[in-house]
């Protein structure tokens, strides 16, 4: 299982004391003792892998779960105002701007985003029916139909990965068994962690 | 010494360990984020479909079930239900169908409409029979939804509706409701650029068409 975002600032605070050890520097155990007040969790926006809502309705902040990115594809919330309540059965729905992944981080990453359902027992399970992808609007097939989620890659530091969703509910599919994503980072030469 | 002047430090001492060591600040990070889309029949997607319109129903236009127990809307040009009398399409011919059905934009972004029919008709593959399929606004077949209607401004508001007309032009072959003469209609609706935004697209595809002109196939 991958690493939350708390565990990957106390692993921020290892590097530090490693390279501390390595360099003899002195004066670290007052850094590490203040250290500890640095492992914040903050939201998405701010974070290291920042999660910006796009100007799509059907991404958002959520308030709720401390500022957390969430995806709700379906009825209008409080602040908006139309009758839709879902994507058409028996269609290819796109939806430009849903959110951007930011490299706030020091180092280039190769980015990856892997939609979820859950199965009998509440287990996350991959859709790999093709039915769910969020897309690299950056690079992407005009066709609808055709786009494939995001799949290592590569945003340097300071740089935005536009993501967009294709959602298609032709014949048997996954799309209303989505629950969550994962979007996943990992530094270039880092082995792949 | 302040803590915003600590933090500086452990954030410089965290990046030259990382260039001597090979191992940046920001390794490696997983984000688990809730995401759902709900699907919808047609009445109550974000593009509204309906058969005829709010006022008047038309033979030409029902729903039909889908496996996932959606309503869609779906055409039939073959003297089933609904129809009275005909039995379908005469040869070398072409009819026009006003206000078959309507498109609601139920999204929250203005759209542009256009339709593709696959595979092509009259290709010689299929479709024996009918020459051409065009879709046009309401009652007016000059306003083809594929033509400068849409070009000139038609978009549509979220919440405004239009009507859709069909012509359908037949040639000498018989016009039959086989498998292999099934005609599918994508209504494809694409969001108006906002704020320098992309817009949604959606296609969607309309059950197969059912025409006939009531003679057997051959």
């Amino acid at each position: 299982m991958s690493p939350s975002r708390r565990n990957v600032l106390i692993g921020i605070a290892g590097s530090a004391a490693t390279g501390g050890l390595a360099f003899s520097t002195g004066a670290f155990s007052q850094v590490a003792a203040d250290r500890t007040a640095t492992v914040n969790v903050v939201g998405d926006e701010a974070a290291y892998l920042a999660l910006i809502p796009g100007e799509s309705p059907h991404a958002e902040a959520d308030s709720d779960t401390n500022q957390k990115l969430e995806v709700d594809v379906g009825p209008a919330d409080n602040n908006e105002s139309y009758a839709g309540k879902g994507v058409n059965d028996e269609g290819i729905t796109r939806f430009k701007d849903l959110f951007d992944v930011v490299n706030q981080g020091t180092q280039e990453v190769e980015v990856s985003i892997t939609p979820y359902k859950k199965d009998g027992n509440s287990n996350d399970v991959e859709i790999t029916d093709g039915s769910v992808a969020f897309y690299d609007q950056d690079n992407v097939n005009g066709t609808l139909g055709e786009a494939k989620n995001v799949d290592g890659t590569s945003v340097t530091t300071g740089n935005t990965l536009d993501v967009g969703l294709e959602v298609d509910t032709r014949g048997d599919n996954s799309v209303s068994d989505l629950a969550q994503i994962d979007v996943e980072a990992t530094a270039r030469n880092n082995g792949g962690s | 010494m302040q803590r915003r002047t600590i933090l500086i430090v452990v954030v410089a001492l965290a990046a030259g360990g990382g260039a001597v060591l090979g191992s940046g600040a920001f390794s490696s990070a997983s984000a688990d984020r809730t995401a759902t889309v709900d699907v919808a029949g047609d009445a109550n997607a974000f593009l509204g479909l309906d058969p005829g319109t709010e006022n008047e129903d038309s033979p030409y236009a029902t729903t039909t079930t889908t496996n996932s127990s959606n309503e869609v809307l779906a055409l039939q040009f073959d003297g089933g239900p609904g129809e009275s009398g005909g039995e379908g399409l005469g040869k070398d011919s072409t009819y026009q169908f006003d206000n078959v059905f309507t498109v609601t934009n139920q999204g929250p972004r203005a759209v542009a409409l256009e339709y593709i029919i696959a595979p092509e008709t009259d290709s010689g593959n299929g479709h024996d029979g009918v020459k051409e399929f065009r879709l046009y606004n309401g009652s007016d077949p000059g306003e083809d939804l594929n033509g400068s209607f849409m070009d000139g401004g038609g978009t549509i508001g979220p919440g405004e509706s239009i009507t859709v007309g069909v012509e359908i032009t037949t040639n000498n072959r018989n016009v039959t409701s086989e498998p292999d003469n099934e005609i599918t209609v994508r209504l494809k609706s694409t969001g108006a650029e906002v704020g320098g935004g992309g817009g949604d697209e959606n296609e969607t595809i309309l059950p197969p068409i059912e025409t006939s002109n009531g003679e057997s196939g051959g």
